[in-house]
């Protein structure tokens, strides 16, 4: 009772903070200050976000709370000391009852560069997305996982990889190498190692390329290549080709009307064993056959053309297996309030055998609304 | 001799009657890289700019961004208001990406996509005309009283956000005035208008320019140019791989 009592009155805060922001004029979209700095001068940004998410389970097959709530602090700062020196961080402080009443402090990023030449040292942790997939990407080394379910991370919960990197960048090429812990701080999850990484990327006749190398003391060493093209006004293809012991393969397309609707469609496939098991998951409950997989998604931001409605996104994607003809279908529309405020709701229905990848998952409808603050 | 004299009396001849039909064509491609002058005044600069978009006479939304452009080849676009925290654009060549911190990558993107309102990626990070289209001369008219060159622009690349513009430019000073885009149907989709200019370091700049959907006529966006500053960027903060790094 006193747990419920306290999210109402988060909720309620959230709320008033939400009206306060709406009840402003909204002709006085923020501005920054000055221009950015010259070569010897400083720079320093501060971002926060606020975000409360109240989620539903109806059919639950296994004890799980009919309601729960989830609150998010995430402070982001960054500094610039000309145009050598950098920091940024992003610190998410959460207070949940999912299981039970929990509060923690992640550190999602926090990182220094330092910028010499046509290099860039980097130390820290940090978020880097290498893949070009949208659900999933075995070149993404050391991207977070993606949960095809979430591609977006909608709570921005992802937390980057403690590592030391070296960037070398001339034209249109730029090459990579990064070593990557398991873990200095953070605790092991499964499935992550340390890990020794290079990537070459390279912009050819509009071909945005990269191969990439990674080893780690477990696995097999890992050769990759993704690419992305565009072809007229709104179509984007891209795909991704890996081998360790067994091989993996995404292809996909993206296509944007200048109306605002957009279509992903993507086919993945994935050798059978622990080799594409994402990292954070147990690689002993790894397949035993080769997996194949497909994701779709259709958006429309902004509905402009019915009255009304010009502040509301909407989406809707399935990820499903060919394998066992499992899926799960998600919808979400967002709503923006105003400069500061967007609401939204979101319904994950997962279907297939229980035995199936998204049929084992234990409800039949897992709906959050939520409301994000931003500043 | 005789042979010569024919034909040096006929060059003289077609030289004069080119002279006729056009008496002072002036030369197109000249007047389109001074006018973009008005837009990219310096080799290397940072603009900040503010996009309001107007339905039906009132106030939509508005957008904030810094322009980082680098020559007619490389612009990196910041998105700074709340919600578009983290995002950025980069256009390099004929190449265009879209950088949202809540997808899992970078996202290929093409000029003419909406960026807000009416505007189009394009319209704020291709304005160097002359690297994208070739221009005609076409005639000479008034526009609210004031005299314009009329150039038809047509795209000459495939990073170009459209097929053809034509392109009203005054005659005394080359400032753009006005223009009317189109796409590859031949279909015109929206209009521009340049409002208003600003002394920016002793260089006459753009301040003000709408752009008018020409579908939906009640529906416009401003783009103000709030701020210019010459900067000398490094080249790998265009780079694909760099983009929002530095």
């Amino acid at each position: 009772m006193a747990g419920n009592r306290r999210w109402l009155v988060l909720w309620f805060g959230l709320i008033c903070v939400s009206v306060s922001a709406a009840a402003q004029p909204d002709d006085n979209a923020p501005i920054p200050g000055e221009l950015p700095s010259t070569q010897t001068s400083d720079e320093t940004r501060f971002s926060l976000a606020l975000t409360n998410e109240t989620s539903l389970v109806s059919g639950a097959q296994v004890p799980l709370p009919a309601a729960s709530n989830i609150a998010l602090l995430q402070p982001s700062f960054s500094y610039k000391h000309g145009q050598r020196w950098r920091f940024s961080s992003t610190v998410i402080g959460e207070v949940s009852d999912n299981q039970q009443a929990d509060s923690r402090l992640m550190v999602r990023e926090a990182y220094a560069g330092l910028s010499t030449g046509d290099f860039d040292w980097t130390a820290g942790k940090r978020i880097l997305r290498w893949g070009t997939g949208y659900a999933f990407s075995p070149t993404g080394v050391l991207d977070p996982p993606r949960i095809p379910t979430d591609p977006t991370d909608h709570l921005s919960l992802n937390e980057g990889r403690e590592l030391a990197s070296l960037d070398w960048t001339r034209g249109s090429s730029a090459v990579t190498a990064v070593w990557a812990s398991a873990g200095l701080l953070d605790k092991h999850a499964p499935g992550l190692y340390d890990t020794l990484a290079l990537r070459y990327n390279v912009l050819y006749k509009g071909l945005d390329t990269a191969v990439i190398f990674d080893r780690d003391p477990v696995r097999p060493d890992l050769w990759g290549v993704n690419f992305t093209r565009v072809f007229g006004d709104g179509l984007e293809v891209h795909g991704e080709f890996a081998r360790r012991r067994t091989g993996a393969a995404l292809v996909g397309i993206n296509y944007t009307h200048s109306s605002g609707w957009g279509a992903i469609a993507e086919y993945y496939t994935a050798g059978a064993g622990p080799d594409w098991v994402p990292a954070g998951q147990d690689p002993a409950l790894a397949p035993a056959v080769r997996r194949h997989y497909y994701f779709a998604r259709i958006a429309k931001s902004r509905l402009r053309e019915l009255p009304g409605w010009k502040e509301w996104d909407v989406f809707a994607s399935v990820v499903g297996s060919f394998s066992d003809q499992s899926w799960a279908v998600v919808a979400e529309v967002d709503r923006r309030i105003n400069h500061h405020v967007t609401a939204y709701g979101r319904a994950l229905m997962p279907g297939g055998s229980p035995r199936s990848l998204f049929g084992a998952i234990p409800f039949d409808v897992f709906t959050s609304l939520g409301l994000k603050f931003q500043l | 001799m005789k042979r010569l004299l024919l034909a040096l009396t006929a060059l003289s001849a077609l030289a004069a009657a080119a002279s006729i039909t056009n008496p002072q064509a002036p030369d197109a491609a000249a007047l389109l890289r001074q006018s973009d002058g008005y837009r990219n005044a310096w080799p290397s600069f940072v603009a900040k700019i503010r996009i309001s978009n107007f339905e039906t006479g009132k106030e939509d939304e508005e957008h904030a961004y810094l322009v980082y452009s680098k020559g007619s080849e490389k612009v990196y676009v910041d998105f700074q208001s709340p919600q578009e925290k983290g995002r950025h654009l980069l256009m390099l060549g004929d190449d265009m990406w879209i950088y949202l911190p809540d997808t899992s990558r970078a996202v290929r993107i093409t000029p003419l996509q909406r960026l807000t309102g009416n505007a189009s990626n394009g319209d704020v990070a291709r304005t160097n005309y002359a690297a994208d289209y070739t221009a005609t001369y076409l005639r000479r008219e008034k526009v609210d009283g004031v005299d314009c060159h009329v150039l038809e622009l047509e795209a000459k690349r495939k990073g170009a956000t459209y097929h053809k513009i034509d392109y009203w430019i005054r005659t005394d000073t080359a400032r753009p005035v006005k223009a009317d885009l189109f796409v590859i149907s031949g279909k015109m989709i929206k209009s521009t208008t340049f409002d208003q200019y600003q002394e920016v370091d002793g260089r006459t700049v753009i301040k003000q320019m709408t752009i008018v959907d020409d579908l939906r006529k009640n529906s416009r966006s401003v783009i103000d140019y709030l701020q210019f500053a010459p900067r000398d960027l490094p080249d790998k903060m265009f780079h694909q791989s760099r983009a929002g790094d530095l």
